[in-house]
């Protein structure tokens, strides 16, 4: 028998603010926990490739438009923080405002597309986005660095105020850590009032039943528009912070292979919910790195980047998860917990004063007061609604 | 989106500013919806020609005739979903072919659809919500920051309890829409149309699939929203019955033509509504 919560009363705020702090303590102790600079990196590689995840999760998971172009806006944001660094000696963070203005602006342009088309030729023209990005990288090499790619000289320090040494043994990887975390929790702080917010929910409204939701008020267009724009801002923040964490960009850092791939961690980490984009990232990261390594390190395939392998075992992940965990392992996590909590939703308190004048309606008897909850489990409800 | 189109204090509008129940469905009240030489094609298919109604407010106009003949065209086509290629669409003096379907619920329309459009990734309750968007007016720039949210979502909550409570299913209001029965969901559109306070309420075929007992209940409240609330209703409706019942006014198409008006009793026993719906006899 799972233990019932009531959202909103005093366990469930409880209950909140003891998981908000975990994760706040987990945050900031986690780096401190593991021994190395390569470990730490991974660590920041994961926080930032989860923002990345979670622009496809709103454009993707409720908005239902397919995108490809999401290599492309990562790039976006890379080249822009390495730009605006190595060239016009701009501070790290500074760059982070005006890669998500880029990326909002081109994102929302990709989008347009999306208004008279979907499903497979939406793939196709995003697709060629991606595709097309490396290129555009190499025909502006003044710009770019062309093949030879861009570096920022100096990576980012620590402020001498900063509470953690930079000169120890982790120092300012941790650093780095600690700020790609920060800014990739307030993007989660973004996403979530947006996905609560009524604009949340028309995406999800127009994802499955446009008709309807247009006839109830939802201004498609502009919706899909503002979906395709946030999630190429979340992946221009992802591509600063990938840029923050190591400052150099280059064409072959933003190809179609990383959208691919991001595309199978969205799937395994769960696109239904917010939450997914973490597992998400983790499999992502742990594909491209580890998996990576030990592939190029198996007999036979010296000297090859593990790629085919990655590749293989990729597929062979996305098809277990598709059988075993069609919702990813955040719709999988989220199924299990339901075993142990529930959460129930409370009658809302002030009801009546929207109640619809309605003096032949019988009052209904059972729900008097706030304090009761709604969730009876009796999905029938035959009774007339308007007798009398 | 962003602006302001209904204020929240629509609930004040008492409904007894509207026409008094006994007069409701009288000839003489003011035209809500004019439909006037509405021609749609698909193509090469001609699916309405020269097709005129009207909606008087506070009455009940059904809009019958045999399948094909173009009646859930003519609606999506005041619905905006559907583009004519000629005639007028006028509501309350706005002309709506200027509309788009997105600013309907903001005039004061709302619809369901024949074959229920609900999301069944919301739970009942949010599904009312969305139906009350046009309510709400947290915009672009304000949801990413959480500007007013959680106040617009408490809000449009409790409106959206308050209509599942009129269709007496608010004890489902929290439970997904999968797995609920076919007349559960029926009431759940319902609710969702109703939220917005609309003036003119458009049913397709309201009625489609329902058990007997809940088709009458379905009149009941069609009936008590005419009356009470002052509601304006056009239907679209294959149960003879019931459109007999409720109905002030009663159009036919048939072939994508007006093939006949009038009030129930009127054209009840017409024999071109006979012959329309069974054919002519050899």
């Amino acid at each position: 028998m799972p233990l019932r919560i009531e959202r909103g009363s005093r366990r469930h705020r409880l209950l909140r603010l003891a998981l908000a702090g975990g994760a706040a303590v987990l945050l900031l102790g986690l780096p401190h926990l593991l021994g190395t600079v390569s470990q730490v990196d991974t660590l920041s590689q994961i926080a930032a490739y989860s923002v990345a995840i979670l622009g496809l999760i709103i454009l993707m998971g409720y908005c239902g438009q397919i995108s490809l172009a999401h290599s492309a806006f990562i790039g976006l944001g890379g080249y822009t923080t390495v730009i605006l660094v190595a060239d016009h000696d701009w501070p790290y963070l500074a760059t982070i405002p005006v890669s998500i203005v880029i990326c909002l602006a081109v994102g929302a342009l990709i989008g347009i597309p999306a208004l008279r088309i979907r499903g497979l030729y939406l793939a196709a023209v995003t697709l060629a986005v991606a595709a097309l990005f490396p290129a555009l990288v190499i025909r502006f090499e003044e710009l770019t660095g062309g093949t030879s790619g861009k570096f920022a000289r100096e990576a980012m320090q620590a402020p001498e105020w900063f509470f953690v040494n930079p000169y120890t043994r982790v120092g300012p990887s941790i650093v780095r850590f600690y700020v790609i975390a920060a800014v990739a929790v307030l993007v989660f702080l973004v996403a979530r009032s947006i996905l609560r917010s009524r604009i949340g929910r028309s995406m999800v409204a127009l994802r499955e039943a446009p008709l309807s939701a247009a006839a109830s008020g939802v201004q498609v267009a502009r919706v899909k528009i503002f979906a395709f724009a946030i999630s190429g801002a979340f992946g221009g923040v992802a591509g600063s912070l990938l840029a923050i964490q190591l400052p150099q960009a280059s064409d072959t850092r933003y190809t179609l292979d990383l959208s691919i791939f991001l595309l199978v961690a969205l799937v395994a980490g769960g696109s239904g919910t917010m939450l997914g984009a973490i597992p998400g990232a983790i499999i992502f990261v742990t594909l491209r790195t580890f998996v990576s390594d030990w592939a190029a390190a198996l007999p036979g395939f010296q000297g090859s980047d593990g790629g085919q392998i990655v590749g293989i075992i990729s597929c062979l992940l996305l098809l277990a998860i598709v059988f075993l965990m069609p919702t990813g392992v955040a719709g999988g996590l989220q199924k299990a917990g339901r075993r142990l909590v529930q959460f129930t939703d409370p009658v809302p308190a002030g009801w009546r004063r929207f109640q619809l004048s309605a003096s032949s309606q019988p009052t209904p008897s059972a729900d008097a007061g706030g304090s009761q909850t709604a969730s009876s489990p009796q999905p029938e409800n035959s009774g007339a609604p308007t007798k009398g | 989106m962003s602006g302001i189109k209904r204020s929240f204090t629509l609930k004040t509008r008492p409904p007894d500013t509207d026409p008094a129940p006994g007069t409701a469905g009288s000839p003489s009240g003011e035209t809500l919806l004019t439909v006037r030489g509405l021609t749609v094609r698909f193509g090469g298919v001609t699916a309405l020609e020269d097709v005129s109604l009207q909606v008087r407010s506070g009455e009940i106009c059904a809009l019958i005739g045999p399948n094909g003949a173009g009646k859930t065209t003519a609606f999506n086509s005041v619905s905006r979903l559907v583009q004519p290629v000629a005639g007028a669409i006028a509501f309350d003096g706005a002309d709506l072919l200027r509309a788009r379907a997105g600013d309907l619920a903001a005039l004061g329309i709302a619809r369901t659809f024949q074959n229920l459009a609900l999301w069944p990734g919301l739970t009942v309750i949010e599904n009312v919500m969305v139906g009350a968007h046009s309510l709400g007016r947290t915009g672009f720039l304000g949801a990413p920051f959480g500007w007013g949210v959680r106040s617009e979502h408490r809000e449009l909550t409790e409106r959206a309890y308050a209509a599942l409570a009129v269709l007496a299913i608010q004890d489902v209001a929290f439970q997904p829409c999968q797995g609920l029965p076919f007349g559960t969901l029926r009431r759940v559109e319902l609710a969702r149309a109703l939220v917005t306070r609309p003036r003119l309420l458009m049913l397709d075929e309201p009625a489609a699939g329902l058990t007997q007992g809940d088709v009458r209940d379905l009149g009941t409240l069609l009936r008590a929203l005419r009356d009470e609330l002052g509601l304006s209703l056009l239907l679209v409706e294959h149960h003879m019955q019931l459109v007999m019942d409720i109905a002030d006014y009663v159009v036919v198409l048939d072939s994508g033509r007006n093939l006949l008006s009038g009030r129930p009793d009127e054209i009840r026993d017409d024999p071109r509504l006979v012959e329309a719906y069974l054919g002519s006899p050899r």
